[in-house]
């Protein structure tokens, strides 16, 4: 091999990875740790606290835990009772005069079963006022070299000047309008039917959801408390999200440095991705004990933030193309006609957009298959 | 004027010009070399003394005669050293171990009773003996070492002696000598010379090397002296894997602890896109896993991937690999041996605690220039290499560029498509052989560029020089001295969050002083000792902003330096005919030096910059501390019957030079970091038994062998830490405590049409921090797996050789998923799905499983030929299994999604293309 060297010829090279979906074998029969999670937040109002069990990743569904006894402590000797007000969810409300900045709240809990839980003081730190939310327009490229998809990226920026916290996190919940495509005018349900004139009363939804992401940072190792163009969430036009109009509530907390790191962990593990360099995967501890079981971990964290939000509109944004699906499919009739449709599936919508008859799914006619609800929020613009 | 130079011819010519190799002089030489007595018996008998340099070379003359003919003269200046002399043509013929036939009888009779030293003795040699009955098809060549009368009859003479590639020139290394009637044998070190130490006799020797054929000869030891043995490059080409040491089949040859690697052994095995690759070779043998595929870094016998040291040419190498792993940084073909020591390590050896990863560079071909090359579809390359001066001194210039660019460009995924690849290495050798001393100089560089859209940016590059000095100062005692500098430089610019952009370099120096001597004091005993000094100085860097949006803080990392001075002893003594025993002592001072600001914290606190009590201030080359650390070594090897061998071994390193890094696999930005004030070196023990066995008829080869180590004050990286902007490490480290166990078993056979190898791997490699404050833990201080530990491997390479031209083989890998923390349950917080992840490496991904085949054909057997080709088709994961490198789990829009990420997920099918000058036995 000596005088040797080689021409590599190749056939066929495919060096790219592959990522694939899999599926874990892990036993079912992990055990259903609490989960306790809640926040005291800088301004008045109710203050929840979540009790639940955790499920298996397989079937994950939430398993609120009722008939808790919970209560919320602050070092000053105050003690607020909190009410459970749906499954698993108790609130109390805390008055402003208890909610100063540099006092520190705990949570309290006797579950059904008779262990009690307690979580660690955490001290609610000040805040700066949320600067301000904004977006930019980027192309990113797309799996089609030829091909870019233009998305609107929001940013926010920290600005404090002061003696604020170094720590934080922001909550996004977003709503938005959209419409289903038709309204209701044709029906069978054995006969014909004509509404007149055509029912418009499930045509209009709002979503509201919290965006998933965790976004949290820290200024502790930049030479100012300020942050300049913080991404928070992205939205295109593949979505019905800015067909008529989109709101955005930002909720900015700032945080102690335990809370911070709590929820930066869970960011990490969140957003992670594997490949050459993954990193270990993170067992997150929270601050909550059981006292009766010391040996069983509660998940979750129970902390104190300033909070200040804002909320945004956006109507028409230039730049982006709508191209997106909106659920409803429409098909002919078949051979032999109404007759295939069958009592369960009663009503049948239909239309005439030519003086050929188009069947129509729910989805075309009832926005609510969406997801959203028909309720207008009261922050909606008329 | 044809006149005058017919005059000046006449009248000029030395007198005995013409008189031929009979006529008779007087000789009085003390100590000259040969070429010079030649010189002087042409010009005082005008014979002609024709000789090849190299066989003389070193060769020194001492005689007091009168009236003794030149040729008889020559025959004595010639005596012990292997060479004969023969009347021809008026002149005289020097030739190795053999004389001009013909001519024999004559010279026989003509020179007996001018012999003016003492009476010939009566017996003939055996050389002459042998010569004398005729030369019979397997005639044995004789190799006579010394002088006769200079020995004893009952004393002890040291021999040593040189075996070289006869095509190449070059110094073997690990071939073996073997006398048949002792029942001994040495191998040849680093330069290709072995010593032995035996009485004056015949012996039946056979000499050895992987890939050459092998020779027998009649080794006829007159004194202590030096002889040459030259071994021929075997027409079958199968002997190419040897492993031995801890595998040592042979109880003769005393090198425990030691796995072998011939770069030829790569040809025949199926490689990812052909490349040859000598790291990926050494994963397929018992005891050496890596963590997936296309990722740098070994795991040796449950020892994390940087406690490996890689050697080549005495230079150490921080990286070893190009490309994140996908191909090796050293170019198969400089690649002459490669050894691995994992269990017992040699005192020589020091630094890393699992294993030594010794490779040397290849001479260049000291016979005729010549130069090769080759260019891939991703990466090209070319070597020149020849003598400067024939059989005494070559150089070796060998360098290589990758361009994968086009090829990052199929890719579908955007962030690859805009990205660039590309590295280079080179490495440059010169060696010169002067009389009992040899000299080589060794250059290597190596450079990888990689970036990954407009994300982030890797350069890394190792360079290095060495220069080792081997001496002979007796038979007996051998020295080679080296001195080498090796520097580690990477440069990282990240900008996946623009106002987190930070850019970061990092310089490692590492340089060199060590003086090792091999001393036979007996037979049965053999003494080495050395001493070395090494010199650390890190430059871990500046963290640095970059890019126009980012606030990110400067963070200045500092400057490390540390020395290391070691001493260390270890003698091999065969203390029962059956039995070896070494035992080694290596002693090394650590001292981590100045100037350093280093805090202090409070009792009772975490190292954490919010409980600092004070500072302490260390002055330039001021010692920190003095860590001394003994390293004992102690091997048993035991002979149980002819085939058979037992061998136990205690082994106990320390490190003082650890990766920071939390990933799995070697990145390249992975900061290597000194032993300081608060972390304190790590300190392994291992212990190791094995049973090995040949089937000297069947060709097989056993062995089975056993080790536990334990590994104390191993930093382990706390969850989260953070090295890049932290330059206190001590406030991100544990020291931790290591245990490894394992069962390697291993099953060859060589020398057949059909053969190959298997190994298999049973081991258990489990991490446990557990200080005593709550602070001091990882997993609440229960043992973890740790990362890399793979309880089952199985390696099995199968060849079958259907005639000289047409070789198949097989790959077949498997080995258990590594282990991996997986989310066991789901909890909800605010309507979104968090994960709650089981405790650390409690789970394991699914099993690795590849199959490859490769078939090899070679052009024409023809003798004269130009060129010869031959043809290598590969066909990589034959299965196209998608063998998983990691699982992980993602959030997307609430739901948690699995996946996994395989390397190579597919058949990849290559031809290659080789050629080489000359027929299919050339080399």
């Amino acid at each position: 091999m000596r005088q040797i060297k080689n021409i590599v010829l190749l056939f066929s090279l495919l060096l790219a990875g592959c990522v694939k979906p899999f599926n874990p074998d892990i036993s079912t029969s992990v055990t259903q740790k609490y989960v306790v999670s809640g926040r005291v937040t800088s301004t008045e109002g109710w203050q929840d606290v979540e009790v639940s069990r955790s499920s298996p990743v397989q079937s994950s569904v939430f398993l609120p835990t009722t008939g808790c006894k919970v209560t919320i402590l602050d070092d000053q000797g105050n003690v607020f009772p909190a009410v459970e007000y749906k499954p698993g969810t108790y609130h109390v409300w805390i008055g402003q005069s208890f909610l100063a900045a540099g006092t520190s709240f705990r949570v309290r809990l006797l579950v059904p079963g008779g262990d009690q839980l307690e979580s660690a003081f955490d001290r609610m730190p000040s805040g700066p006022v949320l600067d301000s939310v904004y977006y930019a327009m980027k192309d990113i490229p797309t799996s089609d070299p030829s091909v870019s998809l233009r998305i609107m990226q929001f940013y926010v920026d920290i600005y404090a000047k002061g003696d604020f916290s170094q720590y934080y996190k922001w909550d996004v919940t977003e709503t938005w309008e959209y419409h289903a495509a038709h309204n209701l005018e044709y029906y069978y349900d054995g006969t014909q039917h004509r509404v007149n004139p055509p029912d418009s009363s499930k045509k209009v939804c709002y979503y509201t959801g919290l965006v998933k992401n965790i976004f949290t940072v820290s200024t502790k190792s930049l030479f100012q408390n300020t942050y300049k163009q913080f991404p928070l969430h992205a939205i295109d036009g593949t979505t019905s999200r800015l067909a008529i109009l989109y709101s955005i509530l930002v909720r900015q907390l700032a945080l102690s440095e335990k809370a911070y790191n709590y929820w930066e962990q869970m960011r990490i593990n969140s957003n992670e991705q594997g490949g050459l360099y993954e990193k270990q995967p993170l067992a997150i501890k929270g601050n909550v004990v059981n006292l009766t079981h010391p040996e069983q971990d509660v998940l979750g964290f129970f902390y104190a933030s300033s909070e200040s939000t804002r909320r945004y509109f956006y109507k028409n944004v230039p730049g982006i193309a709508l191209d997106f699906n909106n659920g409803c499919t429409e098909s002919g009739l078949g051979r032999f006609g109404w007759r295939e449709f069958t009592r369960d599936e009663y009503p049948v919508y239909y239309y005439y957009p030519t003086a050929i008859v188009k069947v129509l799914d729910h989805e075309c006619v009832d926005c609510r298959l969406g997801g959203g609800v028909l309720e207008k929020p009261d922050f909606w613009p008329n | 004027m044809k006149l005058l130079l017919l005059i000046h011819l006449l009248f000029c010519a030395p007198p005995g010009r013409g008189a031929g190799p009979d006529t008779l002089v007087s000789i009085h030489f003390h100590d000259v070399p040969f070429a010079i007595f030649c010189d002087s018996i042409f010009r005082e008998t005008g014979t002609t003394v024709y000789f090849r340099e190299s066989w003389v070379q070193g060769l020194r003359v001492t005689i007091d005669a009168d009236s003794v003919s030149a040729g008889r003269a020559v025959e004595m200046a010639l005596k012990g050293s292997g060479l004969e002399v023969s009347p021809w043509n008026r002149g005289l013929v020097v030739m190795p171990h053999e004389k001009l036939p013909g001519e024999l009888p004559v010279f026989e009779t003509q020179f007996q009773p001018g012999d003016s030293l003492a009476p010939r003795t009566v017996a003939l040699t055996r050389s002459e003996e042998h010569y004398l009955t005729g030369r019979k098809a397997d005639v044995l060549q004789t190799v006579r070492v010394g002088r006769k009368g200079l020995a004893g009859k009952d004393a002890w003479v040291t021999i040593r002696g040189r075996i070289t590639d006869q095509q190449t020139g070059e110094s073997l290394i690990g071939a073996t000598m073997y006398l048949e009637e002792s029942n001994a044998g040495a191998a040849t070190d680093q330069n290709g010379y072995l010593g032995m130490v035996l009485k004056p006799g015949s012996y039946t020797a056979v000499f050895a090397f992987m890939g050459l054929e092998k020779k027998r000869a009649f080794l006829e030891v007159l004194s202590a002296g030096e002889f040459r043995v030259e071994l021929k490059k075997s027409a079958i080409q199968m002997k190419e894997v040897v492993v031995f040491g801890d595998k040592q089949m042979n109880f003769r040859f005393k090198a425990p602890g030691l796995e072998k690697i011939s770069a030829k052994t790569i040809k025949e095995i199926p490689m990812m896109m052909g490349e040859r690759d000598i790291l990926k070779v050494s994963e397929m043998m018992p005891g050496i896993v890596t963590v997936g595929e296309g990722s740098a870094g070994l795991n040796v016998r449950g020892g994390n991937y940087d406690q490996n040291a890689f050697y080549i040419n005495n230079i150490p190498i921080y990286n070893t690999s190009h490309l994140f792993g996908f191909f090796p940084i050293f170019n198969a073909d400089i690649v002459q041996d490669f050894s691995i020591y994992k269990g017992y390590i040699p005192a020589q050896y020091g630094g890393q605690l699992s294993s030594v990863f010794s490779i040397t560079a290849r001479q260049g071909n000291r016979k005729r220039f010549t130069a090769h090359g080759g260019i891939s579809p991703v990466a090209v390359n070319f070597s020149v290499e020849g003598p400067l001066k024939k059989d005494t001194s070559s150089f070796l210039v060998s360098g290589r560029y990758l361009y994968s660019d086009w090829i990052l460009q199929q890719v579908k995924d955007p962030v690859i498509r805009t990205s660039k690849a590309g590295f280079n290495d080179l490495s440059a050798s010169l060696n010169y052989d002067f009389h009992k001393c040899q000299m080589s100089l060794f250059v290597y560089h190596s450079q990888d560029n990689f970036r990954l859209s407009d994300i982030s940016a890797y350069q890394y590059s190792n360079n290095g020089a060495s220069v080792n000095l081997s001496r002979n100062f007796s038979p007996a005692l051998r020295g080679t001295f080296s001195a080498s500098g090796s520097q580690y430089f990477f440069n990282t610019r990240d900008q996946q969050e623009p106002t987190l952009g930070y850019e970061h370099s990092y310089l490692l120096g590492d340089y060199r002083l060590d003086a090792d001597f091999s001393h036979s004091l007996s037979p049965k005993n053999t003494l080495q000792y050395g001493a070395g000094l090494t010199f650390y100085k890190l430059d871990r860097g500046n963290v640095v902003p970059y890019g126009e949006k980012s606030l990110r803080l400067p963070v200045a990392l500092g400057t490390e330096m540390g020395i290391e001075s070691a001493i260390y002893l270890s003698d091999s003594h065969d203390i029962l005919p059956w039995m070896n025993l070494t035992g080694g002592l290596r002693l090394t001072l650590f001292n981590p030096l100045g100037p350093r600001k280093v805090y202090t914290y409070l009792d009772g606190s975490p190292k954490d910059p919010r409980y600092v009590s004070d500072t302490l201030r260390f002055g330039n080359f001021r010692a920190m501390k003095w860590y001394v650390e003994p390293d004992f070594r102690a091997a048993v090897i035991m002979r149980t019957d002819a085939a058979g061998t037992v061998k136990v071994s205690f082994n106990q390193m320390h490190q003082n030079l650890f990766v920071l890094s939390n990933t799995i696999a070697l990145s390249p930005n992975s900061q290597w970091k000194l032993a300081d004030y608060y972390i304190p070196p790590a300190r392994s023990d291992q212990v190791s038994a094995g049973i090995f066995r040949t089937f000297q008829k069947q060709g097989w080869e056993t062995s089975l062998e056993f080790y536990y180590k334990r590994t104390v004050r191993y930093p382990e990286f706390i969850d989260g830490a953070d090295f890049l902007g932290n330059p206190n490490v001590e406030t991100s480290v544990l020291p931790g405590k290591q245990d490894a166990y394992g069962a390697e078993f291993f099953l060859r056979r060589t020398g057949h049409k059909f053969e190959g190898w298997l190994s298999y791997t049973l081991s258990h490699t489990v991490v446990k921090v557990d200080g005593t404050e709550p602070w001091e833990r990882i997993n609440n201080g229960l043992a973890y797996p740790a990362n890399y530990d793979i309880p089952h491997v199985l390696n099995t390479v199968l060849m079958y050789h259907f005639s000289r031209r047409l070789t198949t083989s097989g790959v077949l890998t498997y080995q258990t998923g590594k282990p991996v923390t997986y989310p066991v349950s789901v909890y909800y917080v605010n309507g979104i799905q968090y994960v709650d992840y089981s405790n650390r490496n409690a789970y394991r991904i699914p099993d690795y499983f590849r199959i490859d085949l490769s078939v090899t054909l070679e052009g024409n057997l023809k003798r004269n030929k130009f060129i010869h080709n031959s043809l290598i088709f590969n066909l990589y994961n034959v299965t196209g299994r998608q063998n998983p490198y990691s699982v992980y789990f993602k959030l997307e829009n609430g739901k948690i999604k699995s996946y996994q990420y395989s390397v190579i997920g597919v058949p990849v099918f290559t031809i290659t293309w080789l050629f080489k000058l000359g027929n299919y036995a050339s080399d």
